[in-house]
């Protein structure tokens, strides 16, 4: 149509004009869209679409004003991450791939001892989609009506941020300490795990226990029930090594928290 | 709950007397002292005792209801209208689940409000009781906080409690659940002064000042500053919506804002570019994607208003001014955030402003506004107007034209009618437009009107419907009757339900799946039989005399509008587009041109 002149004037004077693109959509709102997207394009970018090198695309991209919206290296490792079961990131100009990266927080709460009140902890983790990955909670003090709840959970640093804030916001909660971000921040786990097993391997696991300074809290002539403590990493490496060895039950009380130093929450 | 323990009992003997009463009577006595004059319920089996409590108290008046929602709804409109808590009083179970949809409207829109719910008594909890709900189970998250009160002697705390995270900081709805033992046990009451709180609830309110001044620099630096204003503004009372005239006359930015911050900033000044987002002007939002400095005073970054994430506002430097931590950095990344009440910030900036002796880049200035009125030229608002049939942004414009020299106040329900109320409607005063923004509730705008006229009984409320919409809480025209509130009920009919139906058209291929009202009732019979006025018009001629008979009616109206029954709401953002690519009317009238013309509206 448009070789022949008809349709629009700009077009028009401008023959003659050859078909190199065109892509088929079922409604022509849609069509408008992605044709304006495309004729926004550097002419680079539109000759890589022509030739179909869509690997070229995300380079090509530019900024208004002529900036590269990231560099070349950001732009392959963002890439990697997407393809790395990781979700696409929500805006690309906030984009830093560490903040983007996610990362495991330890917060401490001090909340008011009421009914209700780790429902209410809880249920904004659910309710804005947060993970929570172990929980504790326990009144801490009679007289003053306060529990402590010490929460660990996942997400990148902008998602901690919100949870943050979000828990300040909770009537209930009196103070919201970022445990992780904190240096003098101690976490420390409990874990009771049970090992069965015979001969070689039941001396084995009482020899590791030893090294990592758990205490059997109950033995039979095939198993040993072991107490340790410590940083959650070393519980971690501890039922590492007790897995081959005849790991058979494990309970963990999930992080505690505190702070170093002479002044309290 | 053991709060009480904190209550000081030091009142001497004689008054002791004094004090000693039911808790239903503490509840009562608790709400007066508070100022509460109206309260909006429907009563039942666990609220009797505070019912009866009510029969004796001059003080309060209650306006019966016709449906729980409507009480909700009811109070978010007395509250937004006039700055004070609203107030709602129901029953147990029903009562409460009932009153859901209208406490979770008023947790999104921020607005203040005090739940009095009755609860089976304590000993029957958890038995699956009659009229049992786990009412503070379910509201925990509807609300900005909750109360369940097992024992009569912490009731005088939590209602004060409860009025003050209510109104304070962010505002929004807290529910008292009390069990009907809890309210006949005798108690003793404590008055506002007298009560201490058990939680260290303190939001914060005045801005850092460091970051004021900061803030002050960048908007002097900007070369295309905008500002960008919400609901926070009209909740932090008059005397913001005052400073922002002024802070924005100093800057000489202009003003655009969302659906929530209508009034805030008048209409009738140059420097108003119309809403924002969605349905919001094509200047106000190519402004926005344009500007380099964005004053965000009040919003909340929603995705109504910023589109597609990635591509808001990409070059600009964003200051937020917003009381509640959470929202910033929530969807948007900004640059300079301020915790504190819009009213605080924004004088403490013309403070900063003048004590700086800061002025604008004129020259700078100049040119954005005349980028700004090429937008304007656009005229996204433009219709094709008609001499057979009523356009429905035409009846918008004449009901504007012929109310705005009165005391009027609109509330709209959820839909096509409210945007366009939203484009058409010219608001010069805060607290004049009372709409369910976050939640978009269909349903709100009857029993809100009804709230809205008992805080101001001698204005003109009109509530800008839909036919769909209002049909959601038409019972509440029964209320209106009985407490002779002459609100009027201006219907946009087209028959559909209109937004449905738009975006059945633009994005489900033109497949109308159940967005067509048949049956509709005869608007104008049901208005007579519920005992209110009735009247229909279809011919655009008649419309302005049918408009002003309603307007002088001295009943309540309902006004069958027969509007235009395919009339896109426009312009447009297409969801998961940038601010930027708006679809104007012309364009979706005259899609050829568009795709010879492609871009031409493109910055």
């Amino acid at each position: 149509m448009h070789r022949q002149g008809l349709g629009g004037d700009y077009t028009a004077a401008r023959l003659p004009v050859e078909l190199v693109w065109c892509e088929a959509f079922q409604f022509i709102t849609d069509a408008i869209a992605a044709e304006r997207r495309i004729k926004g394009w550097s002419r680079a970018k539109k000759e890589a679409m022509i030739r179909g090198d869509w690997d070229a695309l995300p380079a090509l991209s530019r900024r208004r004003g002529g900036k590269p919206l990231l560099n070349q290296k950001t732009q392959q490792k963002r890439v990697k991450m997407t393809t790395n079961t990781q979700p696409a990131p929500a805006s690309a100009y906030d984009l830093s791939p560490n903040e983007q990266a996610e990362q495991s927080a330890t917060f401490a709460l001090l909340v008011d001892n009421e009914p209700g009140v780790l429902h209410r902890v809880v249920g904004l983790f659910a309710a804005r989609g947060y993970n929570i990955e172990s929980l504790t909670v326990a009144e801490t003090d009679r007289k003053a009506h306060t529990s402590r709840i010490t929460v660990v959970t996942r997400g990148t640093r902008q998602v901690l941020d919100q949870i943050e804030a979000q828990l300040n916001k909770v009537v209930n909660v009196r103070r919201v300490h970022d445990v992780t971000r904190d240096p003098n921040g101690v976490e420390r786990e409990l874990a009771l795990v049970k090992v069965r097993g015979v001969g070689a391997d039941r001396v084995e696991a009482l020899r590791i226990a030893e090294i990592f300074r758990a205490k059997p809290v109950d033995t039979t002539l095939e198993s040993f029930v072991f107490e340790v403590s410590g940083a959650p990493s070393k519980i971690d490496k501890f039922l590492d090594l007790m897995r081959p060895l005849g790991l058979v039950e494990l309970s963990r009380t999930g992080v505690l928290s505190i702070e170093r130093g002479v002044e309290g929450m | 709950m053991t709060a009480h323990q904190t209550i000081e009992s030091q009142a001497p003997a004689a008054e002791a007397a004094d004090r000693a009463m039911t808790g239903a009577e503490i509840v009562v006595r608790g709400l007066v002292d508070q100022g509460v004059e109206v309260l909006f319920g429907y009563p039942g089996g666990a609220v009797l005792p505070i019912y009866d409590a009510l029969f004796h108290e001059p003080r309060l008046q209650h306006i019966l209801v016709r449906h729980e929602q409507g009480a909700a709804h009811a109070a978010e409109g007395y509250a937004r209208s006039s700055g004070k808590p609203g107030v709602v009083l129901v029953t147990s179970g029903p009562g409460a689940t009932n009153a859901i949809t209208g406490i979770m409207d008023a947790l999104m829109d921020s607005i203040p409000m005090v739940v009095i719910t009755g609860q089976v008594p304590t000993h029957l909890i958890g038995t699956d009781a009659f009229q049992e709900a786990d009412t503070v189970g379910m509201t925990r998250s509807c609300t900005k906080h909750n109360y369940l009160v097992k024992d009569v002697r912490d009731l005088p705390h939590v209602i004060h409690e409860a009025f003050k995270i209510a109104t304070t900081g962010r505002p929004g709805p807290v529910l008292i659940d009390i069990p009907k033992d809890v309210q006949f046990a005798k108690g003793e009451y404590y008055g506002p002064e007298e009560v201490r709180s058990t939680h260290a609830y303190a939001p914060r309110t005045k801005g850092d000042p460091n970051r004021i001044a900061e803030a002050a620099r960048m908007i002097a630096n900007a070369r295309r500053p905008i500002f960008y204003t919400g609901g926070g503004v009209i909740n932090a009372g008059p005397k913001a919506s005052q400073a922002l005239r002024e802070f924005a006359a100093l800057t000489g930015a202009p003003v655009t804002s969302t659906l929530m911050g209508l009034g805030a900033f008048p209409a009738a000044d140059p420097a108003w570019l119309g809403m924002l987002g969605m349905h919001g002007t094509f200047e106000a939002n190519n402004a926005m994607h344009d500007c380099d400095v964005m004053i965000c005073v009040g919003a909340r970054f929603d995705d109504r208003v910023t589109g597609r994430l990635d591509a808001f506002s990409p070059g600009s430097k964003k200051i937020h001014i917003d009381i509640d931590p959470s929202s910033i950095n929530k969807n948007v990344r900004v640059d300079l955030p301020i915790v504190g009440d819009a009213a605080s910030v924004l004088e403490y900036l013309i403070a900063a402003w003048k004590a700086a002796n800061l002025q604008p880049n004129k020259a700078a200035l100049s040119d954005w506004w005349a980028q700004i009125d090429q937008w304007r030229a656009r005229q996204c608002l433009k219709y094709r107007a008609s001499d057979t049939v009523i356009k429905p942004q035409h009846a918008i414009q004449r009901l504007y034209e012929l109310t705005k020299d009165k005391d009027v106040y609109i509330t709209t329900e959820v839909g096509q009618h409210q945007m366009w109320a939203a484009q058409f409607f010219r608001f010069e005063e805060p607290n004049r437009w009372m709409t369910s923004g976050g939640l978009g509730t269909m349903g709100y705008g009857l029993p809100a009107a009804l709230g809205v006229q008992l805080a101001h009984p001698n204005s003109l409320v009109v509530d800008i419907a839909g036919e769909a919409s209002i049909q959601m809480c038409i019972q509440e025209l029964s209320t209106a009757i009985q407490f002779d509130l002459p609100v009027k009920i201006f219907i946009l009919n087209n028959e559909w339900m209109g937004m449905v139906r738009q975006w059945q058209q633009l994005l489900h291929g033109e497949r109308y799946s159940h967005s067509y009202s048949d049956s509709l009732p005869d608007f104008v019979k049901l208005a007579e039989a519920y005992g209110a006025h009735g009247i229909r018009c279809d011919d655009p001629a008649e419309l302005d005399a049918k408009i002003l008979e309603m307007i002088n009616s001295d009943k309540p109206v309902i006004f069958d509008c027969r509007v235009e029954k395919h009339e896109n709401c426009l312009p447009m953002i297409p969801s998961g587009k940038a601010h930027n690519e708006m679809i104007l009317p012309e364009e979706v009238e005259d899609l050829g041109s568009v795709i010879d013309e492609a871009g031409r509206g493109l910055v």
